[in-house]
């Protein structure tokens, strides 16, 4: 937010750049809350549903199409349970914030 | 879109690892170059893979009450091309596969093959192709990533069709089996990817604005 204060237009020729700029964040803002619309219209939409993960909805279907498969690897390591689990998501998911955010608010190349 | 560890036929696995490789190995070759040539795109490079990194691995809610996820290898995609993306993806798989037994490293191939092959090629040709066709910019990223991502589901569906064809429909009825799964889930999780890719988009080109490069 600091940045705007530092970017207040020294002379005419720059306010239509400006001007540009606040309306491209109007945009953003619309484009970010329509994404959120949809992500959450489900929770609304669906009430009773489980929302399990179609990786697993597709293993049972291959497990009910064909029970005599037999999975032949296993992985190497699982996370022990839920908890550790969703750490590492939201640690993958910090890591990709992280990086994304320190580039947009770099300030020079 | 993660075929889990084990899940596919061992001819299977390998065919696809087989298949995957060649596009893995290129893109690192691209990427080395771009990066003595172009050092300043490290930064932007970075951006591509946070994004990929981030959206990978927020499970949505969809409309057909399960969970999936986005892929983010649309903006890289368009960016840099999608070679550079065969590589920035796979390191997420491999992030996956080996910390969160999401995916495998058997299954590698496939997943490689559908989230940083078929996914980003998909988008970088609905981006050209809407360039061509003079449509705004921030349509044709919308289209890129949506469908880039939508592209991804699909293949991921076929592989399995092919590895797992229904005792009567044969791969066409196991293909409609595993797209009803994957596909219809994916849908309203891809328009979202498509306009969050648009924010992004806009917020690295204003920063390539901004500081003159």
């Amino acid at each position: 937010m600091s940045e705007a204060t530092a970017e207040e237009p020294s002379s005419p020729s720059e306010r239509p750049a400006l001007e540009g700029r606040t309306k491209s964040t109007r945009a953003n803002v619309l484009l970010l809350g329509l994404a959120a619309l949809i992500v959450a219209a489900p929770l609304v939409l669906s009430p009773g549903a489980q929302f399990s993960g179609t990786d697993d909805a597709a293993r049972e279907l291959v497990a009910a199409a064909h029970p005599d498969y037999r999975r032949w690897a296993t992985p190497l390591w699982e996370p022990p349970g839920k908890e550790v689990e969703s750490l590492l998501f939201a640690l993958q998911a910090a890591i990709g914030a992280g990086l994304l955010g320190y580039v947009i608010g770099r300030r020079r190349k | 879109m993660h075929i889990m560890e084990g899940f596919l036929p061992a001819g299977h696995a390998l065919a696809w690892t087989v298949v995957s490789a060649p596009f893995v190995v290129a893109g690192a070759r691209r990427l080395k170059r771009m990066v003595a040539e172009r050092p300043e795109a490290r930064l932007t490079l970075a951006a591509a893979a946070g994004f990929t990194f981030v959206l990978s691995a927020l499970k949505l809610p969809s409309v057909t009450g399960s969970c999936s996820h986005p892929t983010g290898t649309g903006l890289g995609a368009i960016q840099f091309g999608p070679p550079v993306m065969a590589v920035l993806g796979t390191l997420v798989l491999l992030f996956q596969a080996l910390l969160l037994a999401h995916g495998g490293l058997t299954t590698l191939g496939a997943n490689v093959f559908s989230m940083a092959v078929a996914g980003p090629w998909v988008a970088w040709m609905i981006w050209r192709l809407a360039e061509r066709l003079g449509l705004p910019s921030a349509v044709g990223v919308f289209l890129a990533a949506s469908l880039g991502d939508l592209a991804t589901y699909g293949v991921t569906s076929v592989q399995l069709a092919l590895a797992f064809p229904d005792a009567a429909g044969g791969f066409t009825g196991a293909l409609v089996k595993f797209a009803g799964v994957f596909a219809l889930t994916q849908v309203p999780l891809a328009v979202a990817e498509g306009l969050v890719t648009v924010v992004a988009m806009n917020a690295l080109e204003e920063r390539r604005l901004r500081a003159g490069i």
